[in-house]
């Protein structure tokens, strides 16, 4: 079942502007794992801004949870449903103290403070932020922040997390962090994950790899199908992560490769066995 | 020649309250002259703390930052000239736009330098190009651009001022794959032909192995770590402990030398990487 439908989306900006989506059609499963990707101005956050209603449809629907966005008396519903998190994490912390950031969604949505309690203390340590609950936010590093902002969407318990270029402002491990977030959120409580992202590497840890062009829908399939079109992803300038382009170069120079290779351990995997084909051969 | 020198240098945050913070501590380093400069770190390991003391933004608590050998709080109030010589870019500048049209806001910082109106002309016109901005754009608001545009006019804004020293907090930040060679390319070009030294700050570990000549490793306000690339990536445990991560194209060379299939652990581009396992497939 879809959890987010859309049918024959039409956008534009302006009235009259250029159309950012024509006709554009996408399911997200309820349960799923996904990444978007595309260039800059692809309409990657134009299309995560439609999924919660933030931005309305010209044309066409989209549809949460069977709710469509257009329905102003759903639109509550559907914002608790499907949280979202935005890249620049200073545009979303509300209170001045980590916790209360946090506790800011379940105190709206009346829960009582015994469990807001146990909530926020829960979902700080998800993100690796338990330490520094009594903090200033004002005071956190970028990356941090980003942390509150995940523990506060998660606060309200939502059946989907929309990251829209969430982990940019992230250091590496504080992008490994989010992304094993991501990982059990979605394996662990069921929540519908879908995540925008410019680092392939990130792309590749989703169970189904949307790609973005113009507005339309260049390629979409597992992480393992589309990043072994390198040659179509960089003409719309996107790339493989390094180990796939370092295989589609050696295989374009006649050594006999596997496809689609994108994680260390099964590069390492396929040279070794291509040596023992070698040698075999001999 | 040097172009930046620090001495000693410690920079502390609320100090002598329960929460003082060594953003710094005891930092020896120095820049030379006509060199790209890479400086990672985890969040919070100092980098943007010492991106802000380059120029005279911050100064230092402990210690000497120099510019060509001369201590830059020398005289405290000729440090508008060292902003003249040190040109910092931070983390989205995009959101610094302010002036009516791209041309305006780029002529700012050559205007407030004193320069002829010809010569600011020239500025502009050089740092537009570099930077990768359409003639026809430079008369339009910021605000009717993409991020990746805006991004563009923001950092030519500082160019334009034609530093002796160009230091650019996350440039390529929020960009696609494609936007970020064009930007940073267009700066290394400029850099280049200028003869001028380039700091970037970056979580990126695969866009600061490919451009630096001399990488600095941040960690825990202390410098964990300097050398060139091939120092630095042969070190791989090391960084992977101080936070950071390793090129995808490190760890498969790290993951051969464990199954003694291939040695060389300095491995941190793609075109490197083919070019050693062409010799070990042959």
């Amino acid at each position: 079942m879809p959890f987010i439908e859309i049918k024959d989306l039409v956008f534009a900006y302006d009235e009259g502007g250029r159309k950012i989506f024509d006709g554009f059609n996408l399911n997200i499963e309820k349960g799923s794992y996904t990444a978007i990707i595309g260039h800059n101005g692809s309409g990657k956050s134009t299309l995560a801004k439609l999924f919660c209603g933030i931005l309305l449809p010209d044309e066409g629907e989209v549809k949460v949870n069977g709710m469509s966005t257009a329905d102003e008396e759903k639109l509550y519903e559907i914002r608790k449903s499907c949280g979202m998190i935005f890249q620049n994490p200073d545009n979303q912390l509300v209170a001045s103290v980590v916790e209360e950031d946090v506790a800011f969604a379940p105190e709206n949505l009346g829960i009582p403070p015994k469990e807001i309690r146990e909530i926020v203390d829960k979902t700080l340590k998800t993100v690796g932020m338990e330490e520094y609950k009594l903090h200033a936010t004002h005071k956190l590093s970028g990356g941090q922040k980003q942390r509150v902002a995940i523990a506060g969407v998660l606060a309200m318990m939502p059946e989907c997390i929309i990251f829209d270029e969430a982990t940019a402002m992230l250091d590496p491990q504080g992008r490994r962090e989010i992304a094993k977030t991501m990982r059990e959120l979605n394996r662990d409580k069921g929540i519908t994950v879908v995540t925008i992202t410019h680092y392939m590497n990130e792309a590749v840890e989703a169970d189904r790899v949307v790609v973005l062009n113009e507005g339309r829908l260049f390629l979409d399939g597992t992480p393992r199908e589309v990043f072994s079109k390198g040659e179509e992803l960089r003409s719309v300038g996107l790339a493989t992560p390094q180990i796939t382009e370092l295989f589609d170069l050696l295989r374009a120079d006649g050594y006999n490769l596997e496809d689609g290779i994108l994680h260390t351990m099964d590069a390492a995997d396929e040279i070794e066995a291509y040596l023992g084909r070698k040698n075999s051969a001999k | 020649m040097d172009a930046i020198t620090l001495e000693n240098v410690s920079v502390v945050y609320e100090a002598g309250t329960s929460i003082e913070k060594r953003a710094l501590n005891k930092v020896n380093l120095s820049f030379e002259q006509d060199r790209v400069i890479g400086i990672i770190g985890h969040t919070g390991s100092g980098k943007s703390t010492l991106a802000a003391l380059l120029n005279g933004l911050s100064t230092p608590t402990e210690g000497t930052v120099k510019l060509f050998g001369k201590d830059i709080w020398e005289k405290p109030k000729e440090i508008k000239q060292v902003r003249f010589k040190v040109g910092l870019v931070f983390q989205y500048p995009e959101y610094q736009l302010f002036e009516e049209t791209l041309y305006k806001d780029i002529s700012f910082g050559p205007k407030n330098m004193g320069l002829t109106e010809e010569e600011i002309n020239e500025r502009v016109m050089t740092a537009a190009k570099f930077c990768g901005i359409k003639d026809s754009d430079l008369e339009k608001s910021p605000f009717e651009l993409s991020g990746g545009q805006k991004r563009r006019a923001a950092i030519a804004g500082v160019v334009a001022m034609d530093p002796e020293v160009l230091v650019l907090d996350e440039p390529a930040a929020g960009l696609d794959p494609a936007g970020r060679e064009e930007i940073i390319g267009g700066l290394l070009e400029y850099r280049k032909k200028r003869k001028s030294t380039m700091i970037i700050i970056s979580h990126s570990m695969e866009d600061i192995a490919k451009y630096s000549d001399y990488i600095v490793v941040l960690n825990r306000g202390e410098v964990y770590m300097k050398g060139t690339p091939e120092e630095i990536f042969s070190r791989a445990e090391e960084l992977f402990n101080a936070s950071l991560d390793l090129p995808q194209i490190t760890k498969l060379f790290i993951e051969l030398k464990k199954r003694g299939i291939a040695d060389a652990t300095d491995i941190y581009t793609v075109n490197y990487g083919k070019k050693q396992l062409e010799q070990l497939l042959k």
